[in-house]
C-alpha cells in the first residue's frame, strides 16, 4: 500500500523568492498595509493549523517521502528549501523541520517547465498598472493552465517512480493544482485541510 | 458585535454542540438540518453569517452555495467538511465561500474564526 497526503496550500510571498518584493508593492499599493498584514496574519495561522494536524498524525518520518511543489528536481533540493526557509516560507521551514526528523526530500518538478511558469509570472508582473497586468494575465491564461497541467502530470508521475510500497507521501501543492487527478490507482490519497482563508487570500491574487 | 448566525449541518448532534458555542459568544444562533430549510431559513431571516456543512443529504453544501449566489444579498460562508478534499476546496473558492475548514475542529480555533469574521463584518457595515 502506498499512501500519500495531500496538503493543498495557499503559497505566501515568502515562497515566491525573487517575485514576492514586487508582488509585496502591487499588493500594498493598491489596497494597504493593513490589508497585507491581514493576508500575511491569515497564511501564518494556515501554517500553523497545517504544522498542528501533521504533528498529530502517526506516521514514522524515515517511512516519509516529501514532496513540494515548486521544488525542482535539480541535485540541490535540500539547499533551496534551505534558503527558501530562512527568507521566511512556513512551507518550506516545515519541509525541513520533516526532513530533520528523518523524512526524505524528493525533487518534485521538472526545471523546464518551472522555467516556463516563471517566465508568465515575469511577463505579468513586468506590466505596469492593473489593467494591463490584468490584461497580459488573461491572454496567457490558456498557456498557463495548459503549463500547469503538464507540470500536474510530470508531479504525480514522479510520486509514481519514487514512493515505494509501505511507504507515506507528503505533497504540499497549491490550490490550483490538479496532481491527484494524474496519480495511479493504488496510491491512496488523503486530504490533509486546516483552513483555506479564501476572502483574505483572494485579493492578493494567491487563489 | 453580536451577529446572526445560522448552522446547516444535518448531524444534529454536531449543530447543538456548534450552536451553544457561538450562543456562548453572544451571538444569535439559528439551525438547520439540511440545505433545504437552510436556504428556507435564510430568505425569512437572513443571517450574518452561514455555517454550512459539505456533506448532507439531498441538497449538499455546494449547492446550497450555488443557490446562495443566486441571492441580491451577499453572505459571509463558512463551509465546513469532515472529508476535506481538493475537489470541494476548489468548488467552495469558485462559488465565493469565505472560508473552507475541515472538521473536527478545536473550539479554540473556532472562536478565532469567528471573532475574525465577526470583527470583518463589523468593520464593512
Amino acid at each position: 500500500m502506498r499512501e500519500l497526503i495531500y496538503v493543498p496550500v495557499i503559497h505566501s510571498e515568502a515562497d515566491m523568492g525573487s517575485l514576492a518584493g514586487p508582488h509585496k508593492k502591487e499588493f500594498t499599493d493598491q489596497l494597504g498595509v493593513c490589508v497585507w498584514n491581514e493576508h500575511i496574519q491569515a497564511v501564518d495561522k494556515m501554517w500553523e493549523g497545517i504544522s498542528k494536524r501533521l504533528g498529530k498524525l502517526d506516521v514514522e518520518h524515515a517511512n516519509l517521502r516529501i514532496y513540494q511543489d515548486g521544488l525542482p528536481l535539480c541535485g540541490r533540493e535540500l539547499d533551496i528549501v534551505r534558503d527558501v526557509a530562512a527568507q521566511g516560507s512556513q512551507n518550506h521551514r516545515l519541509v525541513l523541520s520533516l526532513v530533520q526528523r528523518g523524512a526524505f526530500l524528493e525533487g518534485t518538478e521538472d526545471v523546464q517547465l518551472l522555467l516556463e511558469e516563471y517566465h508568465f509570472i515575469q511577463a505579468i508582473t513586468r506590466e505596469h498598472g492593473p489593467g494591463e497586468k490584468h490584461r497580459k494575465a488573461k491572454s496567457l491564461g490558456n498557456k498557463r493552465k495548459l503549463l500547469l497541467r503538464r507540470r500536474d502530470h510530470f508531479i504525480a508521475q514522479r510520486i509514481d517512480k519514487t514512493l515505494k510500497e509501505g511507504e507515506t507521501g507528503i505533497l504540499f501543492a497549491g490550490m490550483a493544482h490538479q496532481v491527484d487527478k494524474y496519480l495511479p490507482k493504488d496510491i491512496h490519497i488523503s486530504y490533509l485541510i486546516f483552513r483555506l482563508p479564501f476572502s483574505k487570500l483572494r485579493p492578493a491574487g494567491n487563489l | 458585535m453580536t451577529c446572526k448566525i445560522l448552522v446547516v449541518d444535518d448531524e444534529p448532534e454536531f449543530c447543538r454542540l456548534l450552536a451553544s458555542v457561538l450562543t456562548e459568544m453572544g451571538h444569535q444562533v439559528s439551525t438547520a438540518s439540511g440545505g433545504r430549510q437552510g436556504l428556507a431559513k435564510i430568505r425569512k431571516n437572513p443571517p450574518d453569517l452561514i455555517f454550512l456543512d459539505i456533506k448532507m443529504p439531498r441538497m449538499n453544501g455546494l449547492e446550497c452555495l450555488r443557490r446562495l449566489r443566486k441571492f441580491k444579498r451577499k453572505f459571509v460562508i463558512v463551509v465546513m467538511t469532515g472529508f476535506g478534499d481538493i475537489q470541494s476546496a476548489r468548488e467552495a473558492l469558485r462559488l465565493g465561500a469565505e472560508e473552507y475548514i475541515s472538521k473536527p475542529f478545536d473550539l479554540d480555533d473556532l472562536k478565532q474564526l469567528v471573532n475574525e469574521l465577526v470583527r470583518e463584518l463589523a468593520g464593512a457595515a
